[in-house]
């Protein structure tokens, strides 16, 4: 089996959101589902000196993510009918409609924040890697469309080789699931259990 | 923040409610149903009766299946059983229902066979049990920071143990007045005197209990949002639920004091002030909903 991942360099991305809007385009979602999301991080303050000079601790950086297709994830431990699988010849996780009752466990479970039920449609929605692209040697749409060229996509060992298993706030700590996202860490990044900071642009991911 | 969640999840804060109280009052009806020295017009009405608590329970399960996308897909849910705690809250949930609901319907039978509907009621009322923690454990995942506390599971069967004792003292007025009495069968004060006395310790219990999760929840944070932000009046609802469940256990406690059985009215309004304080809670917990990561 070979288990794709993406890689994500934080100190190229400048939060334009374009990987987010090209995904949105390419699936055909509305205004309420994003499978992709872009992430502001933001914290510290400024603080005067009794000497009247500043100094700062302020800090922003952005976080792309999608589904991280995890080694253990989340929402297909707990998906009751199996409709929440990871592909056996790719680790790619995704939702087999036919099977999925849309009770939102998935949701409920995902620290990622990949899945949601699609009330409309009547069963959980979430991003694929793209399966079809990949399977015709193409990468997802998300990483052709960044203009910094801070995400790439491939199989875990080429991954791997561009940064460390996403450990960076605002992400939880990689052990809860094993997330397939390699992330090349920034000057300014928190690690994960850091309280450093929030998410600034919560109706935007949320 | 949490109130979109709660809304969204109102027919499982039913279904959390009402199920696990039906399912402990199932379980009373069943041990006294298993008692020798019960005569046979009374437990013809117990028998009857049975289906206060067991619609109690569907009522909460029906709802509950309302809130699916898809229930075409629902005997998919089979394919999770051992993997996944829904799956296994369901398929205990479907057991216990249909062992309960075919003794019911087995009851009004004019032979009577003792031995099978003893072996019938201990299967409903073991299943009951399974049903309940399956209930209780459902939402055991490590990645829901707010939930994943032993207190959450200890909380939901302490909810039963208040409501459950009172819907089965009002199911148990309701097939006394069927069998035209007033008063009470021999022990039926003094057990009515244990089912209020447990759902009170219950009550004891759950208010420690909760104001042990508040303590322990409280301080809890990811990076989109806090407890406090979520739950914004968590200690006002403890109070609530106390008071209500309180003011319930009261009405049946005080018919007792007077040397009598709680009536029908009684115990209804007993049950039902219960079932609101624990009805809070439970919405409550669905706001709560936090996980490690960036989600709420």
């Amino acid at each position: 089996m070979t288990q794709y991942a993406f890689a994500f360099d934080s100190s190229r991305c400048t939060g334009c959101k374009t990987c987010e809007l090209a995904c949105k385009d390419y699936k055909n979602l509305d205004a309420t589902v994003a499978y992709r999301k872009v992430y502001d991080y933001e914290g510290g303050s400024w603080d005067v000196a009794s000497d009247g000079t500043c100094k700062t601790t302020a800090f922003v950086y952005h976080v792309s993510m999608s589904c991280n297709h995890c080694d253990n994830p989340a929402c297909v431990r707990v998906c009751p009918t199996g409709a929440m699988h990871k592909d056996a010849d790719t680790g790619l996780v995704s939702v087999d409609a036919d099977k999925c009752i849309g009770c939102g466990y998935c949701h409920m479970a995902c620290p990622y924040n990949a899945p949601k039920v699609d009330r409309v449609v009547g069963h959980s929605v979430k991003c694929d890697g793209c399966a079809d692209r990949v399977a015709k040697g193409l990468e997802p749409i998300c990483v052709g469309a960044c203009p910094l060229r801070a995400l790439s996509f491939g199989t875990v060992e080429e991954m791997s080789a561009l940064g460390e298993r996403a450990a960076i706030s605002p992400l939880p700590e990689p052990s809860y699931t094993n997330p397939n996202l390699y992330i090349l860490s920034n000057p300014d990044a928190k690690p994960a259990d850091s309280d450093a900071g929030t998410v600034a642009n919560p109706l935007e991911v949320m | 923040m949490g109130l979109e969640n709660a809304l969204g999840e109102v027919t499982l804060v039913l279904f959390t409610t009402l199920a696990p109280s039906g399912v402990i009052a199932c379980l009373i009806l069943g041990a006294a149903l298993l008692s020798k020295r019960i005569d046979g017009k009374h437990r013809e009405a117990l028998n009857k009766f049975l289906s206060i608590p067991v619609l109690v329970a569907l009522v909460g399960l029906v709802a509950s299946a309302t809130h699916l996308g898809n229930p075409g897909n629902a005997l998919y849910v089979l394919a999770g059983v051992g993997r996944s705690p829904l799956s296994n809250e369901v398929l205990s949930g479907g057991v216990f229902f249909g062992l309960v609901g075919s003794y019911w319907f087995y009851s009004f039978t004019q032979t009577r066979r003792p031995r099978l509907e003893r072996a019938w009621v201990v299967l409903f009322m073991v299943f009951g049990l399974v049903f309940l923690c399956g209930i209780a454990l459902a939402y055991k995942v490590d990645t829901i920071v707010t939930w994943d506390t032993p207190l959450v599971p200890l909380n939901l069967v302490l909810n039963a143990l208040i409501g459950g004792p009172l819907l089965a003292l009002c199911t148990l007025a309701a097939a006394r007045s069927s069998c035209g009495r007033q008063d009470s069968a021999p022990g039926e004060l003094r057990i009515s005197r244990i089912l209020v006395i447990a759902s009170a310790a219950a009550l004891v219990a759950n208010t420690a209990g909760y104001i042990a999760q508040n303590a322990i929840a409280s301080p809890m944070s990811n990076a989109i949002v806090t407890f406090e932000q979520l739950v914004p009046a968590h200690p006002m609802g403890i109070a609530a639920f106390a008071v209500l469940c309180a003011i319930g256990i009261a009405i049946d406690a005080r018919a007792l004091k007077q040397g009598r059985v709680p009536t029908i009215p009684e115990t209804s309004a007993a049950t039902l002030l219960a079932l609101a304080g624990i009805f809070i809670m439970r919405f409550m917990f669905y706001m709560s909903h936090m996980t490690v990561g960036v989600a709420y």
